[in-house]
């Protein structure tokens, strides 16, 4: 087909100079748009500050494995409004170094900024090997000779870069466990001597950073079990390796299982007051001036585990902990009981030590910590027995 | 004309393909049944630390109202019955792993597992429940009146709580909630006069009933039903043990083994 040889008229020109001039700053707003930084979704909102009678008070919140950010914010934000002061938060060295040398600071950034703007004090854990630095068929927990300068490099870089805000750091976690001792027989030499490598590292990249020796699970165990070690035999072989010069702070586990906070400490029991016999060991070497803080502990009050109590003996046990430690424990700097928010339902015995559902529905103890942080003073929970419950 | 013919026939072949596979798949023959039957027993996990429905007697073996009703219900297959004491939390693990045919140990619905159990159908109802005094007792759980006593930190508390936080007029602002250290002090709260009601789990009422406790037990305000359990894969022994549980919950050797272990008021 030819085109007709009259043809249309020719379109005038600039027939539709709006059309055109709108067609413009539509792209031109797209442009802007997209060629701007987006901003963040999850603002992170005034500085808060902690209301609370007990400057001691604290939570082991449990946001390792929470991915969304809003999640975070409000976890942080129940924690100050609960009236705890202080959080321990697990920072995995394979989170943050995924490779060898590659470095993801994003969601400790997120949890740290979150934390300072809530007007929290964060203790930070650091812990878990990543598959890099890891031998063949090895869990997270196992930490070679070999692997212990990239760790300890790891520590000094966590310092350095949130020097000024996170003031702890705990290095690793309950070593008298063959499960976190990557599933060898504990160690306290060898704890001494990663100590030694993390404690210069830490100070290496912030010097004002207490350094904490990891807390140790509460345990009596028997000397001939390959599976852990008594926390006490423990500590009294990490002294006699030397390792006095490589911690500030001793972190310490403080579970209550079926004993009162109150009930009289004991070598062959769990219970909250066990802290005291680690604290005596200090003291007997020459370690008195250094303080403690209770990392983990509580009690749990799941209907069947049979280390768990009643929810009104978790309640009052735990505000008896609390006000015990913030009134006698003068060498004890804060108490975090686990865990305040799970990131998903455990679906064990687990979920019965919150505070608050991964829903962030708060359980009837977080009305009561919250209740107790604004004057301290204990109800009828001061009448509670102090026997096993 | 040929490469058109062979087109039209691979069209055919793919759509049959995932009918195929469907069918194979559906096809497995489920043995759960045959293979507990030639055993010629039942194997129950349970945590036996929780009487009355299940703790291990002086002498050793698991007695409970649990045990009774495994023993039940193995009977109506024309089993016998074998116990493997498992912790709580790992009993769901031994279910999957095949250590257990079914779980029967005062075990909570569960509705996030039924892709991977079978349930079936409550046996008791460990909900809250109100309780007081024969006179007092509210003929529904939305007329809650008075002081209602609950124990501190507990569900009851929780839901009260809600309840009148909701401000929906599901719980009246008269109503006082008194927080005790125990259920059983909740009861003896009503008991004495210093509350008007209490709310606690239906096994708590249940126990102190059984033990002497003049309060009578009255309306739910939630449910927890136990039920056994058995691997979602194993349908054919999964139906077997729910049509056994249907035939044992009306009989009257379960009513007794209830009247045995929770009292009269809860046979």
């Amino acid at each position: 087909m030819s085109p007709s040889p009259s043809g249309p008229e020719p379109r005038p020109a600039r027939r539709y100079p709006r059309r055109r001039l709108f067609r413009a700053a539509a792209l031109g707003t797209a442009v802007a748009v997209l060629g701007t930084q987006p901003r963040p979704l999850v603002a992170l909102g005034p500085q808060q500050q902690v209301a609370t009678c007990n400057p001691k008070l604290g939570v082991h919140t449990r946001l390792t494995d929470e991915v969304e950010e809003w999640k975070v914010k409000r976890t942080l934000e129940m924690v100050r409004e609960m009236g705890a002061r202080w959080v321990v938060e697990y920072f995995p060295w394979a989170y943050c170094e995924p490779r060898r040398g590659v470095l993801d600071w994003s969601h400790a950034d997120t949890v740290i900024a979150h934390a300072a703007r809530q007007g929290l004090t964060v203790v930070a854990r650091l812990g878990f090997v990543p598959d890099w630095a890891l031998p063949a068929d090895a869990c997270s927990s196992y930490l070679t000779d070999d692997a212990v300068p990239a760790f300890a490099a790891f520590c000094e870089r966590f310092a350095r870069r949130y020097a000024g805000v996170v003031g702890h750091v705990v290095v690793w976690n309950e070593p008298n466990l063959a499960q976190e001792w990557g599933f060898r027989p504990p160690s306290p030499e060898g704890y001494a001597a990663l100590l030694a490598a993390a404690y210069p590292a830490i100070k290496a990249g912030s010097g004002d950073t207490t350094v904490l020796a990891g807390a140790l699970a509460p345990m009596p165990a028997p000397l001939d079990d390959p599976l852990a070690m008594d926390d006490l035999t423990y500590l009294e072989r990490l002294y006699a390796a030397g390792a006095t010069p490589h911690f500030d702070a001793l972190a310490a586990h403080a579970y209550g299982w079926v004993y009162a906070a109150a009930d009289e400490p004991d070598a062959a029991v769990v219970s909250f007051r066990r802290t005291e016999l680690l604290r005596r060991l200090m003291v007997e070497h020459g370690d008195g001036a250094k303080p403690c803080f209770v990392t983990e502990g509580g009690w749990n009050d799941h209907p069947r585990w049979t280390r768990a109590v009643s929810a009104a003996e978790r309640v009052t046990q735990s505000l008896l902990a609390y006000d015990l430690a913030w009134r006698q424990w003068d060498w004890c700097e804060s108490v975090a009981l686990w865990a305040f928010r799970f990131p998903w339902p455990q679906r064990s015995y687990q979920d019965y030590f919150s505070f608050v559902s991964p829903d962030f529905a708060a359980r009837p103890i977080y009305a009561a910590v919250q209740e107790y942080a604004q004057d301290c003073v204990l109800g009828q929970e001061s009448g509670a027995r102090s026997q096993e419950l | 004309m040929t490469s058109l013919r062979s087109l039209r026939a691979l069209r055919w072949i793919l759509a049959a393909l995932p009918l195929v596979v469907a069918l194979v798949a559906c096809g497995r023959p489920d043995t759960s049944l045959a293979d507990v039957t030639r055993r010629g027993y039942l194997v129950v996990g349970m945590d036996a630390s929780f009487p009355p429905f299940e703790s291990i007697a002086a002498g050793g073996d698991p007695e409970g109202l649990d045990v009774d009703l495994a023993r039940l219900l193995a009977a109506r297959m024309g089993l016998g019955v074998e116990f493997r004491n498992i912790s709580f939390d790992g009993l769901y693990d031994a279910l999957a792993a095949g250590q257990v045919d079914a779980i029967i140990s005062a075990l909570p619905y569960d509705g996030l597992r039924t892709q991977a159990v079978r349930y079936s159908a409550g046996y008791f109802d460990d909900g809250l429940v109100v309780v007081g005094t024969a006179a007092g007792v509210p003929p529904s759980a939305e007329a809650l009146a008075g002081t209602i006593a609950v124990e501190m930190g507990s569900e009851a508390a929780a839901l009260l709580r809600q309840r009148r936080d909701t401000a929906d007029g599901s719980l009246s602002s008269e109503v006082t909630v008194k927080q005790v250290l125990s259920e059983l002090d909740a009861i003896t709260a009503v008991e004495s006069g210093a509350a008007d009601l209490g709310v606690t789990t239906r096994l708590s009422a249940c126990l102190a009933v059984a033990a002497g406790s003049p309060v009578a037990i009255g309306p739910a305000l939630s449910r927890a039903p136990y039920v056994a359990a058995v691997r979602a894969d194993e349908p054919a022994l999964a139906e077997a043990v729910q049509s056994a549980m249907t035939d044992v919950l009306g009989s009257a050797e379960w009513s007794a083994s209830r009247q045995r272990w929770l009292g009269e008021a809860c046979r």
